[in-house]
């Protein structure tokens, strides 16, 4: 890690600190965001997940080719299983309930939505099944 | 089918590290990891860069196999 990608990341978390106590949110619940992305920023080119272009100064992390890959199906798995879990409500709502579907239900499958992505790209890193 | 490789066998004759080699050809140590098991088939490009880094050819590394016994 070299003093301008550090430099850049403290700029980040600073920014990204502020902004959360404009929207709202309380000065430790801030401060602890900060503090999460500040950790994410320290240990992700340490974490093998992206390769370290120190050449590329600011913007020195970057997904290979299998990365890539594992994003992408971790992508599509996600999307598919989330217009799946819609049309789903949708039915149980509309035919069963004769409701319209509540707004808090579709927070839930964007919920769902980013679970799925979280757990296809860990499945796929470990698994030693061909991508 | 499937793709075979002797990978590891030519890195460690060369004295590499799986980490050395990540860099060399940049990508990340778990895709080398990957590449070596079997569980990640490399792009084209990524077969040649391996290949001329270790100065073979992409067949010297990579070929392919219907069954499941080794390069002859």
């Amino acid at each position: 890690m070299n003093i301008r990608y550090l430099a850049s990341r403290a700029a980040i978390v600073a920014v990204l600190g502020v902004a959360f106590g404009l929207a709202g949110l309380r000065w430790w619940w801030a401060a602890l965001m900060a503090t999460a992305a500040l950790g994410f920023f320290l240990v992700a080119p340490r974490s093998g997940r992206y390769v370290v272009e120190t050449q590329s100064g600011i913007t020195p992390l970057r997904r290979d080719e299998r990365a890539r890959a594992i994003r992408d199906k971790a992508t599509r798995t996600s999307f598919v299983l989330t217009i799946l879990g819609v049309a789903g409500l949708t039915l149980v709502y509309g035919l069963l309930l004769d409701t319209p579907v509540p707004v808090a239900a579709l927070g839930g499958i964007l919920g769902l939505a980013v679970a799925i992505y979280v757990l296809s790209d860990l499945c796929q890193r470990r698994s030693s099944r061909r991508l | 089918m499937s793709l075979k490789n002797r990978l590891r066998e030519i890195r460690t004759d060369h004295g590499w590290t799986q980490v050395d080699l990540a860099r060399a050809v940049g990508v990340t140590r778990q895709t080398i990891i990957a590449i070596e098991k079997g569980g990640y088939e490399p792009s084209v490009r990524l077969a040649l860069q391996l290949a001329e880094t270790f100065g073979g050819s992409v067949d010297d590394i990579f070929w392919v196999s219907s069954s499941k016994e080794g390069r002859a």
